[in-house]
């Protein structure tokens, strides 16, 4: 997929289902709308480019093969024609494969059909559309280096979309992040208290005095992450400027209404000391670009994320 | 050799200090919550190496960095922050600091930049 293109990425929420059957891909539904998307259904391929230019902030079009071939074919180079940029994920039918002469769908999914399957690629394919696999890369990096130096972390290998703005555990710091015209957005961090007790005393030898000193630690982690995206959206090229952090205490609340773009999510656990009764993840980083310039991650030179670099202090 | 750690996040602050200890033999440290604390605790000729936070509550590094410099030239000032743009790094020089640490840093790098600078002094001064 190319991210060429200078127009800024910014909200998008729309996905548009494409089936005459209505059934099948009506059933990826749910999980779509789970990880904060609106789903348009049409069923009449037809009316397919109407909805394209009157619905906004259009993230994907997913399209199911059954419809005759020269239809598909046109939709898929209609559609490519208006949004060059926008992700279209075509499921194929295995007895009449379409032979796309035209711009092709960015995916191109043979069945069957479970609407599962055909989510994990509509998410991978949101995924890249909305973080380029460079940040992907680049944040994994960046917070595994960072937070292996904080205690004994082990960093999810695939981030994941998430929608909602709720918070996923009790200690939360937030840091906004911008750069002029081409980037906005935010970092937050969240933890759980007894976990961060734990790599606070692993890492300083004795126990923190308050859950605020838990806190600073959030924020510090918060903080010297957003320096090490700085630094790898500086080696691109183009600058970003790092606000100062915003605590918020407590799990499954809202922390902000405003935002709507998914957040680039990576998950970690920690194995040190960990207090007994301890489940799931332990820590969570979430960014959240609301604008970028995908013309950024298609800088090369220097790409090599902190390469050599460790950011050990123990 | 005495340091002064100024930022005003208590973890930072044991971070730097840890990476300090393990880095110079005998390190004393003080450390301040903010510019304003720096300069209650500040006396000309008490500390060898000043390092310092850019962004911090009722008093900014460079502000702090300032005052010092108006009574001590010797005292070897490195700041410590995520301020890495061109601009800030221009600003921080037309204040005589000796050098910088780009957060996130390690404790090779941040022992490595303050021998630096005080090799750096030791011929200037």
């Amino acid at each position: 997929m190319a991210f060429g293109a200078t127009r800024l990425m910014s909200i998008r929420k729309h996905i548009v289902l494409v089936d005459e059957h209505g059934g099948t891909l009506a059933g990826m539904a749910p999980r779509l709308k789970e990880l904060g998307f609106q789903i348009v259904l049409i069923s009449d391929p037809n009316m397919v480019l109407d909805t394209v230019r009157n619905v906004r902030k259009l993230a994907l079009v997913v399209m199911n093969g059954s419809m005759v071939k020269d239809l598909a074919n046109s939709l898929v180079g209609a559609l490519k024609g208006m949004h060059p940029e926008l992700p279209v994920l075509y499921c194929g039918d295995t007895d009449a494969p379409v032979e796309f002469s035209g711009p092709k769908p960015d995916f191109i999914f043979v069945g069957p059909f479970p609407a599962e399957k055909i989510n994990e690629h509509a998410i991978a394919l949101l995924r890249q559309s909305l973080y380029p696999q460079a940040i992907v890369d680049g944040l994994r990096k960046i917070t595994t280096d960072m937070l292996t130096s904080f205690g004994d972390f082990s960093v999810s290998e695939e981030p994941f979309l998430k929608a909602s703005r709720t918070l996923l555990l009790p200690l939360n710091a937030v840091i906004p992040v911008t750069g002029s015209d081409h980037l906005a957005g935010h970092l937050l961090v969240s933890g759980k208290e007894d976990v961060l007790r734990s790599a606070y005393a692993a890492l300083f030898g004795n126990d923190p005095a308050s859950v605020e000193v838990l806190e600073d630690m959030v924020g510090e982690i918060a903080n010297m992450l957003a320096g090490g995206i700085k630094t790898f959206i500086e080696k691109k090229g183009s600058s970003m400027v790092i606000g100062v952090p915003t605590f918020i205490r407590g799990q499954q609340v809202s922390f902000r209404r405003g935002i709507l773009t998914p957040s680039l999510t990576l998950g970690a656990t920690f194995n040190g000391k960990k207090q007994s009764g301890s489940t799931g993840e332990d820590l969570f980083v979430e960014l959240y670009f609301e604008r970028i310039d995908p013309a950024i991650f298609d800088v090369v030179e220097e790409a090599e994320l902190l390469a050599g670099d460790e950011m050990t202090f123990l | 050799m005495k340091f002064l750690v100024v930022d005003d996040s208590a973890v930072m602050r044991k971070i730097i200090i840890k990476a300090l200890k393990e880095g110079f033999e005998n390190a004393e440290y003080t450390e301040a919550t903010d510019g304003m604390d720096a300069l209650d605790q500040f006396e000309p000729g008490a500390f060898d190496v000043a390092l310092v936070d850019w962004n911090m509550p009722r008093m900014l590094g460079l502000e702090f960095v300032k005052e010092v410099r108006e009574v001590d030239k010797k005292i070897i000032i490195l700041m410590v922050t995520t301020e890495t743009s061109t601009g800030s790094m221009d600003q921080a020089k037309a204040n005589d600091i000796d050098g910088y640490v780009g957060k996130p840093f390690n404790k090779t790098t941040i022992a490595a930049e303050i021998n630096r600078a005080c090799a750096d002094s030791a011929w200037r001064r």
